[in-house]
């Protein structure tokens, strides 16, 4: 063996580590990486076929394994139609109110002057991450730039955090690398979200800076501010749990759970323009 | 009477066997990176390019190996959303040594590879954790470690066996095996 390491094969096997630190450090200071790049621009395909014959095994045999389940659900769902066609009548009333809430939250003037891209297929998911950060199939050739928010239709997922020439990676908001401002509908209060492993083991994440006389309650709804310009204002983040004063005693924090598990995504879109993109804060003091 | 060498099995070429054996290796590697990455985000997943990559290690040279343990590294750093050749240093020193050993001192016995490969994982598992997470002091980071970073070190190690399994069936197919045969009543060859 000591005649393996003083041999030029060993030497060899140190360039090669050499150049894989070389890598690591350029990967550490550039945004993004030319070697992950052409590797994935390579197994994208590879990786979008597997996740697709994934979710056709995984849906098939949930069809086998739950077949009495779903259909007991059969029936409960046609009872819950019937009982939908009732409450039908109250649905031209429940719509006027919901139309003044959204007015009262300004969304829909924030998403007058929202761009969407094309639906984005997951084709991917970071393995072992805590905080379910995924890959999508659409990249800068479609538009798609770092750090625009990722959605679907019932609320926020993430930021895009690296983007490829065929696919880009998503950060979910549990990360504790993302925070945004937002503020309860229900009572206005604001704050900022903050994520933790032990919160984004359970799906959740926390609001923080809350004033100590908030009055949110359980259930509330909160929604993007849009103050930093990364993302537009009003959009659903997710519904206020236990709230508890901070260990300095001087704010709240509130455990807050999302309105989309970003483990079960399989389609999301990207916005990838709105009004007061980077317009925020960051703007106004670099000025 | 001659001793005479003949290969066992007609067919392919030793050097065609070679290149099928090294695209089924891409190949694997290939499968193992789909598979970290597709499926649901819940629980911990195996990293089986460690145990895969250690295997080749076993059969093939130093350098090879090293070469397959740097590549296997990438794409785990790619996988696991981690700093791009972090792995790949760790993979390619390792595979590198392990295959050193296998040339010098150890027997190709699935016990030696289980137990570098158990050693390997440990190794990676401490690294990982700490370079990744307790030098960062995130809230919460301990827990990391018993929901996913064990759970996915222990599905590697216990379905290592296979990746090693994978590359003797490999070497076994690709090897042309040549046997000792008596030649009896040749005219051509001269007889005292």
């Amino acid at each position: 063996m000591k005649d393996f390491f003083t041999s030029t094969k060993f030497k060899v096997i140190l360039c090669i580590a050499a150049l894989m630190i070389g890598i690591m450090i350029y990967a550490a200071v550039a945004s993004g990486s030319a070697i992950s790049s052409a590797f994935g621009t390579i197994l994208e395909p590879f990786q979008s076929a597997s996740q697709s014959i994934s979710t056709w095994v995984t849906t098939r045999i949930d069809m086998f394994v739950n077949a009495g389940k779903y259909y007991e659900e059969n029936q409960q769902l046609k009872e819950e139609i019937a009982r939908l066609t009732g409450e039908m009548a109250d649905y031209e009333t429940v719509m006027q109110e919901n139309e003044q809430l959204r007015e009262m939250v300004s969304l829909a003037e924030s998403s007058e002057g929202m761009e969407f891209s094309e639906p984005c297929k997951v084709i991917g998911r970071t393995a072992n991450d805590v905080y379910g950060s995924f890959f999508i199939d659409k990249g800068s050739k479609d538009g798609i730039e770092y750090y625009d928010p990722v959605v679907t239709a019932n609320g926020l997922v993430g930021f895009v955090t690296e983007v490829e020439y065929t696919y880009s990676k998503v950060t979910t908001i549990l990360s504790s690398d993302v925070s945004i401002g937002i503020y309860c509908v229900e009572t206005g209060e604001t704050g900022v979200t903050e994520g933790s492993y032990t919160l984004g083991l359970n799906g959740k994440l926390r609001m923080i800076y809350i004033p100590l006389d908030c009055e949110m309650e359980a259930g509330d709804i909160v929604v993007t501010s849009g103050y930093s310009g990364l993302v537009p204002n009003g959009l659903i983040v997710g519904t206020v749990g236990d709230t508890e004063i901070t260990a300095s005693g001087l704010s709240r924090t509130a455990v807050i759970t999302p309105t989309v598990n970003p483990d079960e995504l399989t389609s999301v879109y990207v916005i990838v323009d709105f009004e007061g993109k980077g317009s925020g804060y960051e703007d106004e003091t670099s000025n | 009477m001659k001793l005479q060498t003949k290969p066992n099995r007609e067919g392919l070429s030793q050097n065609i066997r070679t290149v099928l054996k090294w695209v089924f290796y891409v190949l694997m590697l290939i499968f193992f990176y789909c598979v970290m990455v597709s499926g649901s985000g819940n629980g911990a997943k195996a990293l089986m390019l460690i145990p895969f990559s250690t295997a080749i290690a076993c059969y093939e040279g130093e350098i090879p190996s090293a070469v397959i343990g740097a590549i296997s590294g990438i794409l785990i750093d790619m996988a696991t959303g981690q700093l791009i050749g972090f792995t790949g240093v760790y993979l390619c020193l390792f595979c590198g040594i392990i295959s050193g050993m296998f040339r010098q001192f150890l027997r190709k016995k699935i016990v030696n590879y289980f137990a570098l490969t158990v050693a390997t994982c440990l190794v990676y598992l401490y690294v990982d954790y700490y370079f990744f997470y307790v030098i960062w002091d995130y809230e919460g980071y301990r827990e990391v470690l018993k929901a996913r970073l064990i759970p996915s070190h222990l599905k590697t190690i216990v379905f290592s066996p296979l990746c090693y399994l994978m590359c003797l069936a490999a070497e076994k197919l690709s090897t042309v095996k040549r046997k000792l045969e008596l030649e009896e009543k040749s005219e051509m060859v001269d007889r005292v």
